[in-house]
């Protein structure tokens, strides 16, 4: 995926303070980091960093609750046509 | 009489890079330097300038709030050159050794007859005094106060910390004299001497295993092949004797006179001095504890039974980068170009040299100079790339997170070669349960740091900070899923508590 960093090193100076596009920078920066995590590196304080951050806590909170949601998804309907008797018609029951 | 104390929280953070327990001398450094700003809250004033000639123990700079407090020369030679940054703030003071080994003399002290006046003076003229802070604030200690306890930590369980039964292996007298200059302080008459239960005996498992054999040899060996040798072969030996050896506290700690025994249990910061003072004698307003690291109490020791300064130590070099990671036997402050210079992987980037360990010590040039109170070197690799999709992928074997969002969690034993990458960017301070569950500490960290943010001195004051010490919070700080510079915050507020209250 070299490619894909070569264009974004190139694209951001576009985008940063004096760049031609220096307005659009926040819709830049969502599309590069949706790519890639950031290159920046500790300067103060701790020298190394856990490889979690808010974006990975969300990220497995979401991963989390996929399966929760798929289920809750078919169970709504489970018993939407349970408490109308109609599980049968409806192919709930083979 | 010991107290046994078992610590829940906290986490290990295993990295590559050990330190084989073999010891060579560093090469010979020309210059050395002594760095005011390992001090904090010291604003040097110098009694000494460019081209005085000085020995071992010559004081070069007091403390301008403190003139007692000297900071003295660690060798013989001349000061060549003050280093200054912005608004001529010292940055360092460079001598030149001159070979000779020339030092002050301060005459040997019987510490058994000395007073407690006496010895303060000796340690204020010889320099030494800085070796000895305290809590709180964790600055140098006040010679003027009356400190309730002396505390401290026969080991260090940060990130390829230094093993100081290894290190002062043959320093027993030295180390128990020492003691007995540092009980005369303490109001109880004892130094709390803390023990680890435990150690675990870490080698690096994908690289060579280095040992000495009977003729003294340096003998290489292949980790995998040397683990799996039969105990009746050299290496076999070598292995097992050191994890008998060194998975107890040695002998030096636990049969030292004058000492009050506590044994700690429990993973990083076990081994932090603040952890061990604030379950056994808490510090509270008013009150001062005082701390020495182990090494340091030796140096003090050597320095009471011989006379003069002997400002050598032995440090660990350790890291993912260091190609033969061992102790080297250093001079305080000296140069680690010589070291760094055939010892270092290559790499296509130039690696991080950090002072210290990698969760609180400084990062330095790969010609800098050590640390004033550092024990070890670590070098790790920069991470200025990036990572495609790192933030979503969930089994990533190369990443380590304290969190159960990685897969880390799942294999304790395996050791990792993390570089420098913020992995994420700062954001806001969310309040979770995270810190809670690596402090070991009886305090609530959020509520403090953002007292500190607001500079609030009542709330910092009823939520702990003269317990508290930025090294205390440094796996907290690794651990932030926010990225926030928490041992920053805290100083901050340390530094402003001092300013109003003390």
């Amino acid at each position: 995926m070299k490619f894909l960093e070569r264009l974004v090193d190139k694209m951001e100076p576009n985008f940063e303070k004096g760049g031609k596009y220096e307005k659009w920078f926040p819709l830049f920066d969502g599309f590069a980091t949706f790519l890639f995590t950031p290159k920046h590196t500790t300067k103060k304080g701790v020298h190394i960093r856990d490889a979690v951050d808010l974006k990975r806590t969300m990220n497995t909170v979401i991963q989390a609750l996929v399966p929760c949601l798929l289920f809750g998804i078919w169970n709504t309907g489970f018993q939407h046509y349970k408490a109308l008797g109609l599980l049968e018609e409806f192919g709930f029951l083979e | 009489m010991s107290l046994q104390i078992k610590l829940k929280k906290g986490g290990n953070i295993k990295l590559k890079g050990v330190a084989n327990r073999i010891v060579e001398d560093a090469p010979a450094s020309d210059v050395v330097a002594i760095k005011p700003q390992d001090f904090h809250g010291v604003i040097p004033k110098l009694i000494l300038r460019e081209g005085a000639k000085v020995k071992a123990g010559t004081p070069i700079f007091f403390d301008k709030q403190n003139a007692d407090i000297k900071f003295s020369s660690p060798v013989s030679g001349e000061i060549i050159e003050i280093v200054r940054g912005a608004r001529r703030v010292i940055l360092e003071i460079r001598i030149k050794t001159d070979g000779a080994n020339l030092a002050e003399d301060f005459g040997v002290t019987d510490v058994a007859n000395t007073t407690k006046e006496s010895l303060t003076e000796k340690l204020l003229n010889g320099g030494l005094w800085p070796l000895i802070k305290q809590r709180p604030f964790n600055c140098i200690a006040n010679p003027a106060d009356t400190p309730k306890a002396v505390f401290v930590s026969a080991f260090d369980t940060n990130p390829l910390a230094p093993d100081y039964d290894f290190v002062l292996e043959g320093r027993s007298e030295d180390f128990q004299a020492g003691i007995d200059a540092l009980a005369k302080f303490s109001k109880t008459g004892l130094v709390n001497l803390n023990v680890p239960a435990e150690k675990e005996i870490r080698f690096n498992e994908d690289d060579m295993f280095v040992y000495q054999d009977n003729t003294g040899k340096q003998i290489e060996v292949d980790y995998k092949t040397a683990s799996n040798a039969a105990p009746s072969t050299g290496v076999g030996t070598a292995i097992k004797s050191i994890r008998d050896k060194y998975s107890k506290p040695g002998d030096i700690f636990t049969k030292a006179n004058n000492v009050f025994i506590a044994e700690f249990e429990g993973e990083h910061p076990a081994g932090n001095v603040g952890i061990q003072i604030h379950h056994i004698n808490p510090v509270n307003k008013g009150e001062a504890v005082w701390t020495v690291n182990a090494q340091d109490v030796a140096m003090i020791g050597n320095f009471l039974r011989t006379g003069r300064l002997t400002a050598t130590k032995l440090i660990a070099v350790t890291g993912s980068e260091v190609a033969t990671p061992k102790y080297y036997n250093v001079t305080i402050g000296q140069s680690l170009a010589g070291i760094f210079a055939d010892n270092i992987k290559d790499a296509e980037e130039a690696p991080r040299f950090i002072s210290g360990n990698a969760l609180t010590g400084t990062k330095i040039e790969k010609d800098g100079f050590l640390g004033f109170y550092d024990g070890q070197v670590t070098v790790i690799p920069e991470g200025n790339k990036y990572d495609l999709f790192g933030w979503m992928i969930p089994i990533q074997p190369n990443k380590f997170s304290l969190s159960h969002t990685l897969w880390s969690w799942m294999i304790p034993s395996k050791a990792y070669r993390l570089n420098t990458n913020l992995n994420g960017e700062a954001r806001a301070f969310v309040v979770t349960n995270e810190y809670d569950k690596l402090l070991p500490m009886s305090i609530y960290p959020v509520q403090l740091l953002k007292s500190c943010l607001v500079e609030d001195i009542d709330a910092m004051e009823g939520l702990g900070i003269y317990e508290i010490v930025p090294e205390d919070l440094a796996l907290c700080e690794f651990a932030c899923t926010s990225k926030q510079p928490v041992q920053q915050i805290l100083q901050a507020g340390l530094d402003l508590v001092k300013t109003e209250c003390a």
